[in-house]
């Protein structure tokens, strides 16, 4: 290289250096100082006239005291380059921090790199990044992080107590209710009690489904399926040996919101099977299908008895509760498109938007 | 010096790859056992030789889903671009090992990125040099980078980077620290010149 290429070279690499945000020092092959930039005599408050020509670890035995001069021996010696992160070293020379509120040094992210300039004896040259303010930020951000956390939980305890003491609750309710049917002398009374039963008991196993689920916000519906069929068939006194139950499809975790009124249609649909489709101890079976299609979900529950008469489907005319309840959550509560055939047994099949759980 | 057209497969210099591998990486698990206080123990069970043709099919076989990827181009005798990659699971473990959070690395911090700089310097630094102590010429690096994305999508951006390469020195790597497991790979893209080069100083090494 010539010399004015090099003078070139070496003006260029100042003018960069002293417009960085960083401390840039240059090295020779002992470790001398030949290269001290602005940055890094206002933060150490060392001149570069007093720094240039002095071994940085005379200036700073601080380096060698923290174990951190072999880094620049192995820049030097090995031709490699070494980086240092805040999370290891903190620093490579100690800086006073102006504001000690935050942290009493500033810490660096230093780059070492093994060079070969102008000049022949320079060896090394280091970056020093100031980044303080990030790490500042980011135990804020873990603070804040743990202290939002903390809250959570505790609100998820919260909200898992007071699902437990509704399930509780109404399981008192089904109490209450149980009493009054012992105590009615009319079988009309006794069987809209037996119903009122059901679909409280419906509601209390989604309540406890709730407080058992990770997320507070969706339920596990096989499980819930599971304990309402359990609950009805040995409430109806059906054995399964005569009336077989078949859950099909991968269940979603269905969102609170469409949980609620999926369980009602379903204790309404499986009481309407257990009490009629299977008259005279008939053999039989009820099934219950999930499909997911994207964002939609299709219901379809199924049993091979006789069918719902139409009279009764009509619902204009209809009297039964349970029908009009059915239909009433399906298209008020899951905007669901549904209906009712009859052909072969009794279908109800209904389809709707898959609502997102919050998490 | 031999020239091949390929080179690949040959179980010799897998053994010696790994042999080397073994030294370099060893040289970083002690320097990073200094770091995190507790020992660290590195291995490379695996290396082979892969045509930079054939690297999505392998990538597709080894790395899905979002990871953790360290690029860091090297010059001097020998040429290419050396890159670390871990899985978005071993890139969870490796910082919860090191630095003792529990996070996605979707969102890495400017320390964590550092401390990855760190880490990947360490590793590919040791290992290269080792090649370059072998082949007696040394090898300078440029400045490690760290990103984090879907595998895919690194490798398919990474293809413009390495045209220029038509091989590459896989070495998976397996790391233990603080009781945890980390599997990492180490990907070194050179071009047939470079790679036959590293390959007869290794015949000449072991006087075969």
């Amino acid at each position: 290289m010539n010399d004015l290429q090099s003078i070139v070279k070496s003006m260029l690499f100042q003018v960069l250096s002293e417009g960085m945000n960083t401390g840039v020092i240059l090295l020779d092959r002992d470790g001398r100082i030949q290269y001290w930039n602005r940055w890094i005599e206002q933060h150490t408050g060392v001149i570069q006239e007093k720094a240039i020509g002095q071994e940085l670890l005379r200036l700073f035995p601080e380096i060698t005291d923290r174990g951190q001069a072999h880094y620049l021996t192995t820049v030097r010696e090995k031709n490699v380059p070494v980086f240092l992160s805040p999370y290891f070293h903190q620093y490579l020379i100690r800086i006073a921090n102006s504001d000690s509120s935050h942290t009493p040094h500033m810490y660096q992210k230093v780059k070492i790199f093994p060079v070969d300039l102008t000049e022949k004896s320079c060896s090394t040259l280091i970056f020093i990044e100031d980044i303080t303010d990030a790490i500042v930020h980011e135990r804020e951000m873990t603070l804040l992080n743990k202290k939002l956390t903390a809250e959570l939980d505790e609100k998820k305890i919260l909200l898992r107590e007071v699902h437990h003491r509704v399930k509780n609750n109404l399981q008192i309710i089904c109490s209450l209710i149980r009493k009054q049917m012992n105590a009615a002398d009319s079988p009309l009374v006794t069987k809209h009690l037996e119903e009122s039963l059901n679909r409280v008991m419906s509601i209390s196993f989604m309540h406890e489904e709730l407080y058992r689920s990770k997320s507070l916000a969706s339920v596990d519906f096989k499980q819930f399926v599971y304990r309402t069929s359990q609950h009805l068939f040995a409430f109806h006194n059906i054995p399964p040996q005569q009336v077989q139950f078949i859950f099909e499809g991968d269940v979603p975790q269905l969102a609170i919101d469409q949980a609620l009124p999926c369980s009602l249609i379903t204790n309404e649909l499986l009481t309407n099977s257990i009490k009629y489709a299977f008259p005279d101890g008939r053999k039989g079976q009820i099934r219950l299908m999930f499909e997911e299609k994207g964002d939609t979900l299709d219901y379809h529950f199924f049993d091979n008895g006789p069918g719902i008469p139409r009279d009764i489907l009509d619902r204009e005319e209809a009297e039964t509760l349970g029908l009009h309840l059915i239909e009433l959550l399906a298209k008020n509560q899951l905007e669901a498109n549904c209906g009712f055939t009859t052909d072969n047994g009794t279908s109800f099949r209904m389809r709707f938007k898959k609502q997102v759980a919050d998490k | 010096m031999i020239m091949r057209n390929s080179i690949s497969g040959d179980p010799f210099h897998d053994d010696i790859l790994k042999e080397v591998f073994n030294i370099g990486i060893g040289d970083a698990a002690n320097a990073l056992s200094i770091l995190v206080k507790s020992p660290v123990r590195i291995q490379v069970p695996e290396i082979k030789i892969i045509d930079n043709k054939k690297l999505s099919s392998y990538v597709k076989k080894e790395l899905t889903d979002v990871g953790v990827f360290i690029t860091q181009p090297f010059g001097g005798t020998i040429t290419g671009q050396a890159l670390l990659a871990y899985s978005k699971e071993c890139s969870k473990s490796l910082l919860s090992a090191i630095m003792d959070v529990n996070k996605e690395i979707a969102s890495l911090t400017k320390v964590e990125i550092s401390t990855l700089e760190e880490i990947g310097n360490l590793l590919i630094v040791s290992c290269l040099s080792t090649i370059g102590d072998m082949i007696k010429n040394p090898i300078s690096f440029s400045m490690p980078m760290v990103s984090t994305s879907g595998a895919e999508l690194f490798f398919s951006d990474l293809a413009q980077r390495i045209e220029d390469y038509e091989q590459c020195i896989v070495a998976k790597n397996k790391m233990e620290v603080k009781n945890m497991q980390i599997e990492g790979y180490i990907f070194i893209f050179l071009s047939f010149k470079d790679i036959n080069s590293i390959i007869n100083n290794l015949d000449a090494t072991t006087n075969r």
